[in-house]
């Protein structure tokens, strides 16, 4: 009987060895970490869609757009005021559409300033482009802004300008950004932008330029 | 006969007055003659907050984590799994815009010798700005009549006739006037006053900032209008 409890506990201990321990659940922490180029687009269009154009200030009924020969077509060339009057004011109708495409989460700003002031080709004098040209928002169609919309005024950038002539669109490097002039949380946006002119009452007579320069940042 | 002559004359002279005085047609002789805008932006900071405790979530870990990754695109997945944008990019363009300006016999006929005028105020504050503007007058005719107002609110919530003015020749008035917003108000303007010949109104302007306005800029149109 003893030798047979003996062989009992001897089985059991070879079994006992033989099989394996039941496998340990244990917790633990593993980070992938990738690293993911920035993607920031802008596309800027100017006179973007059909009656862009300028009209003078008025209230009530609102004449046809007008607006001048470097303005030929919708989507093309520069938003051209054609001829105006010293001391009046105008708006320019569907003067850019800036489209911004950003792999931003947490959204961009977009800045927009002008180069220099509001420059005089025939006798080299310059107007402040803050108090010369506004940006009104707009909308992709059905636009019924005026020269009396209230509107903002561009400044004219503390940033350092490179290159940039009346053919040649000049760039911006930015060392501090400037206030925005629109924000997003969200990766893309569209927006719509009429212009506004006061030309000042002591404006020479010429041809005046200045380049609007927008630049979009991920926040 | 002499009697009725002066009678009769006088008795014409009495009808044409009725006329002339009620007559849309010629009432109409007094026409707009030039009509002026000054943009007024505001630019407000928001109203000081008291801070009441944070009944947001995270730890202070995860808070130490976001304030010291700075403005780095970070995505977390399930916290363990991290996109970090490498380099801060952006994107520019340019658009010209141009004129040919020419020379207007009647630029200086109505003027203001700002354009535009920045105020700068904190929500719920009411800020005063003495001459803020001038608005000039230069005509030699006599009996022209000045109107002014706001073109727009400067936002919903934020009434245009928050703004008022102080519109003066000489010395202030006891208080300023809201100004009338044209859009909401009929579509009129106020009188701002009658004169002859060549004239310069100081105006000054006290704005209101209601308490829960948003920070950033607004904007307005004050318009004047010249009439004889």
């Amino acid at each position: 009987m003893s030798r047979l409890i003996g062989w009992f506990w001897a089985t059991a201990m070879v079994i006992a060895t033989l099989v394996p321990a039941s496998a340990s659940v244990g917790t633990g922490s593993t980070t992938v970490q990738w690293m993911a180029t920035s993607i920031v687009r802008m596309s800027l269009t100017p006179n973007y869609t059909t009656g862009y154009g300028s009209i003078r200030a008025v209230f009530g009924t609102q004449p046809a757009p007008t607006h001048g020969p470097d303005a030929p077509a919708v989507g093309s060339g520069a938003v051209d005021f054609g001829s105006v009057l010293a001391g009046d004011a105008y708006i320019y109708r569907y003067a850019a559409h800036v489209n911004v495409f950003t792999n931003s989460a947490t959204g961009f700003n977009l800045y927009g300033e002008g180069a220099a002031g509001f420059f005089n080709q025939n006798d080299s004098t310059s107007t402040p482009i803050s108090q010369t040209i506004f940006y009104v928002h707009s909308s992709a169609a059905g636009d019924a802004n005026t020269g009396f919309t209230p509107g903002l005024p561009f400044a004219r950038t503390m940033a350092a300008v490179g290159g940039g002539g009346f053919a040649t669109a000049p760039s911006i490097t930015y060392g501090a950004y400037p206030a925005p002039v629109a924000s997003s949380t969200q990766s893309s946006g569209d927006f719509y932008y009429d212009y506004q002119m006061k030309v000042p009452a002591t404006a020479t007579t010429g041809s005046y330029y200045v380049w609007i320069v927008y630049t979009v940042v991920p926040q | 006969m002499n009697a009725r002559l002066r009678i009769a004359l006088w008795t014409f002279a009495i009808a044409c007055a009725t006329v002339v005085s009620t007559s849309p047609v010629l009432a109409s002789f007094v026409q707009q003659r030039d009509q002026i805008g000054v943009t007024v932006v505001v630019n407000v900071t928001p109203a000081p907050v008291v801070f009441g405790g944070s009944s947001a979530p995270h730890g202070i870990a995860e808070r130490i984590e976001r304030g010291g990754r700075g403005s780095a695109d970070e995505v977390s997945v399930s916290g363990r799994v991290r996109q970090t944008t490498i380099a801060q990019a952006s994107a520019q363009q340019a658009v010209r815009v141009e004129a040919n300006v020419s020379p207007n016999p009647n630029a200086t006929l109505l003027y203001a010798d700002q354009p535009l005028v920045s105020i700068s105020a904190t929500a719920g504050t009411t800020v005063a700005v003495p001459c803020a503007y001038h608005v000039n007058v230069h005509t030699t005719a006599s009996n022209w009549q000045l109107k002014h107002g706001v073109s727009n609110d400067f936002a919903s919530g934020f009434p245009g006739n928050d703004l008022a003015n102080n519109s003066y020749l000489t010395a202030p008035n006891p208080t300023a006037t809201p100004f009338v917003v044209y859009a909401n108000d009929g579509g009129v303007w106020a009188a701002l006053g009658s004169n002859s010949g060549i004239k310069t109104y100081c105006i000054d302007l006290t704005i209101k900032v209601p308490l829960g306005v948003a920070g950033g800029a607004y904007s307005t149109n004050a318009v004047y209008t010249l009439y004889w």
